[in-house]
């Protein structure tokens, strides 16, 4: 009994990597390709399968899930987020908003039932980290103006996952009636409160309990500390993802961050391929059918609301085409939420369509994502300018967008002077290089002049905006989103 | 500082740094993410297509910089 369980486990993990290997050589994501081979090894196959429905492979995936969320919370930037995140937040929320309102309309309209339209509502409305920052780095563009709005969406993502997990969890638990179910609510946001009040000022103390210099240690006591506090939500009728994340958030804020992030990785990759072979060991083929037409109204639906959504953004960033397009069609890819979603409602007893479901809608989306953030430049082709800004005209040639949410200030091309700095030549002084704001026209001193006139004026007048007037510079800088623009980008807003 | 170099947080992946070179909006951006890996984007012009980009390792970054600074020092 021991030796065939051995050998499943074995063989799936293997098959899983070799198929994902060749995924990978096609350039899609691994998530598909695992879930694949479990599909291939599983149960509802018509040759005999090698992985059955047992405790043991239960709690295999429940490590899968727990370490996947685990090295999440650890890598999670809350101090950048806490620091500048209000313009992020705002990204992020209009993203989510589009997605999940869509996707719970649409569970609603599949008709399965109200808590099975909450998980679907989910399903669609989280997309993939993995996914997505594996894309971002594939397409070659990390230098994007949009690459850091992209990112930041997928991190206020994570923000809602916590949040829409500790009330789903409550309503697809046990509790009957109203009352029950807020309590149950009220003791899950406890508990992320509570967890979160640690990570912030309590730090200290965890990494006492498991810090060490030593890197054996170290990894047994966080793997423990990590099993151990998701064990414990699931206890308290909490979600052990949930516990899991808030427990990998704590411990990211301190000192051990780094090694526990770079121990982590394997342990998680290893059990989080696990955790998509076992469900895609699941999905019971002879139900894909029934969902077909329903996966492909949520794809056609997904494409478009992100499609939407990343216009919204753009507008709100006054970005081109270019990147509207970008931020519209990357966060497509869906895996390991959508699945632990699944998982979720499965053990809850919720409609097996469910799972079908959530199996095609991955799949289709996981092959579909690569496909569509590389060819996004085609859609860019066809956005009107009117749909970007007013009086807005695209330059064809193609450049890039800049970061900056404050070209509609641009109101002074050309400089004051160009002799000097004023306030300077006043006293005396001496500058290095001058530049002009935008804004007003005025002229100061550059950074590395004595007497910063130009800095100057920003921290006075307000106006975030200045640009080189050195011969043969051109570029602009914006203090308040601290982003470098191309002489470009000022001139086609030009007033 | 003055302004030359862009600095961006790439959330999950690292820290992004921009500079503009020298003529038709030719630009450099080195992302430098947090496992020590550096990636090199080449634009030789504004356009929204990387010339190239370079993958280096942490030892091949300061190797790098060392050249390029004017301290690299070669001995036989």
């Amino acid at each position: 009994m021991h030796a065939t369980e051995l050998v499943a486990l074995g063989a799936a993990a293997l098959v899983a990597g070799l198929l994902a290997r060749w995924g990978r050589s096609l350039r899609l994501p691994t998530v598909p390709f695992f879930m694949a081979a479990g599909i291939l090894l599983g149960p509802h196959v018509p040759w005999p399968g090698l992985i059955h429905e047992s405790e043991t492979w239960e709690m295999l995936a429940a490590v899968g899930i727990i370490l996947l969320l685990f090295h999440l919370g650890v890598e999670f930037p809350l101090r950048q987020v806490v620091e500048g995140g209000r313009k992020i937040l705002v990204a992020g929320s209009a993203y989510i908003a589009a997605n999940v309102a869509g996707g719970l309309a649409y569970g609603f309209l599949l008709g399965w039932g109200v808590r099975e339209a909450l998980v679907v509502a989910g399903i669609m409305g989280i997309s993939s980290s993995a996914i997505v920052t594996k894309l971002l780095v594939e397409t070659r563009r990390l230098a994007n103006a949009e690459t850091p709005i992209l990112l930041g969406v997928i991190v206020v993502e994570d923000i809602f996952l916590a949040l829409y997990l500790a009330v789903l969890q409550p309503l697809l638990g046990s509790a009957e009636g109203p009352l029950a179910i807020a309590r149950d609510v009220a003791v899950s946001f406890a508990f992320l409160l509570a967890l979160f009040v640690l990570a912030r000022f309590g730090a200290r103390g965890v990494a006492a309990l498991v810090g060490t210099d030593d890197d054996e240690l170290l990894t047994v006591g966080f793997f423990g500390l990590a099993v151990l506090v998701a064990g414990t939500s699931e206890l308290l009728g909490v979600a052990d993802a949930i516990g899991a994340l808030m427990i990998g958030l704590v411990l990211s804020q301190t000192r051990f961050r780094q090694r526990i992030e770079h121990r982590a990785l394997p342990l998680r990759d290893v059990f989080a391929a696990l955790f998509f072979v076992v469900f895609g060991a699941s999905v019971d083929l002879s139900g894909l059918g029934a969902v077909a037409l329903p996966v492909l109204g949520a794809v056609v639906l997904t494409v478009c609301l992100n499609v939407l959504a990343g216009l919204l953004v753009a507008r709100m960033y006054t970005f081109n085409q270019r990147s509207a397009a970008n931020l519209g069609l990357t966060l497509l890819g869906r895996g390991e939420f959508a699945l632990i979603l699944a998982t979720l409602a499965a053990t809850a007893g919720l409609d097996p369509r469910v799972g079908s479901f959530t199996a095609l809608y991955v799949l289709v989306l996981a092959v579909l994502s690569p496909v569509a953030a590389t060819n996004a430049h085609l859609l860019a082709r066809v956005i009107p300018d009117r749909a970007m800004r007013l009086n807005w005209t695209y330059v064809r040639t193609e450049t890039m967008s800049s970061g900056c949410a404050h070209l509609d200030q641009v109101a002074v091309l050309e400089p004051e002077t160009r002799d000097g700095c004023p306030q300077c030549l006043e006293t005396g002084d001496r500058w290095v290089h001058l530049r002009s704001c935008l804004v007003c026209g005025q002229v100061g001193c550059c950074d590395d002049s004595p007497n910063r006139h130009a800095t100057a004026h920003y921290r006075q007048a307000g106006h975030p905006l200045v640009q080189t007037i050195e011969p043969g510079e051109d570029w602009a800088y914006c203090y308040d989103d601290r982003v470098l623009l191309q002489g470009t980008d000022v001139r086609r807003v030009q007033p | 500082m003055d302004p030359v170099v862009g600095v961006v947080e790439l959330y999950g992946i690292g820290t992004r740094y921009d500079m503009p070179v020298a003529g038709g909006g030719g630009r450099l951006s080195v992302v430098a993410r947090r496992d020590g890996q550096r990636e090199l984007y080449v634009f030789a012009d504004a356009g929204e297509e990387p010339t190239a980009v370079v993958p280096l390792s942490d030892e091949q970054s300061r190797l790098l910089a060392a050249v390029l600074a004017g301290t690299y020092f070669h001995t036989r």
